[in-house]
């Protein structure tokens, strides 16, 4: 079977990815891009995609996990449609194949005989009302992730680095500084804030990266299967549903 | 200058069926053992040859013969059932400006005997070009005619130097091969001899060295260029080009080929299964300012299957994981 590769946003998404990974909830054969640490994001993603999905190039079939931030999931669509468009010039017809997943977007790209396929899988949490009423969440990415494993405690305390700052404690410090910085007119819209004010009254010196990195594998091995596989829903159901639209004839 | 564009071959060897398109002026080829490679080459080098003598005296099939360890004779009968098409691009003066005429050639039965060669269909695009038939069809033959080929066992074919020598000699190219010898290996080499017992010397300030006792990365580099220096509005297979060299002399050697293609206008043709090779072509093609273009062949039941990426290409897939010499692992 041909290799499926997936791109995502940076460094932060990638640990996440390789933990994932790492405690084999990952489809086998799924392979993570690199990516380009100068030209990370959303735009440089598409860039570093299109010589790989391009029938004109590779021809080959990638999951592309695109954090939601401000958009809807059509809205998400559209706007990768676009991408896509705009790279495929006249020479690929970019085509949208008919699917019924709530989240995932499928596309096909044609150039004469050649094919290349890519399924976009949005990233974050818009329907978690509990985080989004408890943090006031408006843009949702691959933060919410960690930021769940940070709010299960079994999962939080079972984190070597986190153990200089009790879990009740961590929790209290998300909600009181997060007000504090609203009171002083700082928007606190993303998941990403709330995990850095841990980090800090934690005094954890790792990048952001390394940090979700050892929370995912912390939880995974804290907690029965199931139970994580709740904790990281619906990313792998997604990933592993992705993968089955890339592979299926 | 005369470029082949695209090719097609049908019933050749291992290819029953086969066309890469958007060739440029450095193209290199990779893919698996198997994939048809070589085969490429050799259609190409046969179906644009006619069967006539290479600038060493060889002719195309007696060539292929010996790389493929095999009697001519069979050679042919299979041959003969071949059949290849290609394009070119062809500039010629229309009107007082450059202009570019396309033009595409098909024949069947590559490199027979000389004696049965089948005529190529010559079509030119435009009723306007009809004039330059004849022009496009000499400059075909002097494509052909001149296409050559350098593999790995040639670091050590005398008959380079032997058959070049006189004409590299009148025109001086003897100055600009120690010029680029000392580039690539830092030789400081001053100039050649070659002594009447056929023997090639180069000459150092105080001292002289037979080129066969230098590595055989020099003999390769230096045989390679020698050959290439005598070309001229032709094509030059290189294959495996990497094999001796080391990976900071490759770089360089890679230059000084691109350099001396784009001079001469000479079309490159390079197979490699090494991915330093292909980061040091593309990025020789770039500072000759020659256009460079990366194949990745497969071959599926007869069927090849030629995957064309622009270095630009290249560099981002290298650049997110990929090894390009792999892409069968992906589509």
């Amino acid at each position: 079977m041909k290799t499926v590769r997936a791109y995502f946003e940076g460094n932060d998404d990638k640990a996440i990815l390789e933990a994932l990974a790492r405690v084999r909830l990952l489809p086998n054969g799924l392979e993570l891009a690199k990516r380009d640490p100068e030209k990370g994001g959303k735009d440089g993603l598409v860039n570093e995609l299109w010589p790989f999905v391009s029938p004109t190039g590779v021809g080959g079939r990638a999951v592309v996990l695109v954090d939601y931030d401000d958009l809807t999931t059509d809205g998400l669509g559209d706007w990768f449609l676009n991408q896509l468009r705009e790279k495929a010039k006249n020479e690929v017809v970019v085509e949208v194949t008919a699917g019924s997943h709530p989240r995932l977007r499928s596309f096909r790209l044609v150039a004469e005989a050649r094919v290349g396929a890519v399924v976009l899988c949005p990233v974050g949490l818009p329907e978690d009302a509990e985080l989004k009423s408890e943090y006031g969440l408006e843009k949702f990415a691959m933060d919410e992730y960690p930021l769940r494993v940070v709010r299960h405690e079994r999962a939080y305390t079972t984190t070597k680095d986190m153990r200089s700052l009790p879990h009740a404690k961590a929790l209290l410090k998300m909600t009181e500084v997060g007000d504090l910085f609203r009171k002083n007119g700082i928007d606190v819209t993303k998941s990403k804030t709330y995990l850095q004010i841990v980090r800090a009254a934690a005094l954890i010196r790792p990048s952001t990266a390394v940090i979700y990195q050892r929370l995912v594998e912390a939880a995974a091995g804290a907690l029965p299967p199931d139970e994580f596989r709740q904790l990281m829903s619906p990313l792998i159901d997604d990933i592993h549903e992705a993968v089955r639209l890339l592979t299926t004839p | 200058m005369l470029l082949l564009t695209a090719f097609t071959v049908e019933n050749f060897r291992g290819i029953r069926q086969g066309t890469v398109s958007g060739l440029t002026d450095v193209n290199v080829i990779i893919g698996r053992n198997n994939s048809g490679k070589t085969t490429l080459l050799e259609a190409m080098h046969r179906g644009t040859a006619f069967g006539m003598q290479n600038p060493l005296g060889v002719h195309d099939f007696d060539y292929w013969s010996a790389v493929r360890s095999e009697t001519p004779i069979e050679q042919n009968k299979e041959s003969e059932k071949a059949t290849v098409a290609s394009e070119f691009i062809f500039t010629e003066e229309l009107g007082g400006r450059p202009q570019q005429v396309s033009a595409s050639r098909e024949r069947t039965g590559i490199a027979g005997p000389r004696t049965n060669i089948a005529p190529a269909r010559l079509a030119l695009s435009g009723e306007r070009y009809r004039q330059l038939v004849s022009d496009v069809h000499l400059a075909g033959l002097k494509f052909g005619t001149k296409a050559s080929a350098f593999r790995p066992p040639d670091a050590t074919n005398t008959a380079i130097e032997a058959k070049l020598w006189p004409q590299l000699l009148g025109d001086r190219s003897d100055k600009r091969l120690a010029a680029a010898l000392n580039d690539v290996f830092g030789l400081q080499a001053e100039s050649f001899q070659l002594l009447p017992s056929g023997k090639l010397i180069v000459l150092f300030e105080n001292h002289s060295v037979p080129l066969d006792a230098q590595g055989d990365g020099t003999r390769a580099a230096m045989r390679c260029l020698m050959l290439l220096t005598a070309l001229k509005q032709t094509m030059f297979i290189l294959e495996e080009p990497e094999c001796h060299q080391h990976p900071g002399s490759l770089e360089r050697f890679a230059l000084a080929v691109c350099k001396l293609a784009k001079q001469n206008e000479v079309q490159l043709m390079i197979s490699t299964h090494s991915g330093e090779c292909v980061r040091a072509f593309l990025k020789a093609a770039e500072t000759a300012a020659s256009d460079a273009a990366v194949f990745h062949l497969s071959l599926t039941d007869g069927i090849q299957t030629a995957r064309r990426l622009d270095p630009d290409a290249v560099e981002t897939l290298q650049n997110t994981g990929i090894d390009v010499r792999f892409l069968d692992l992906y589509s």
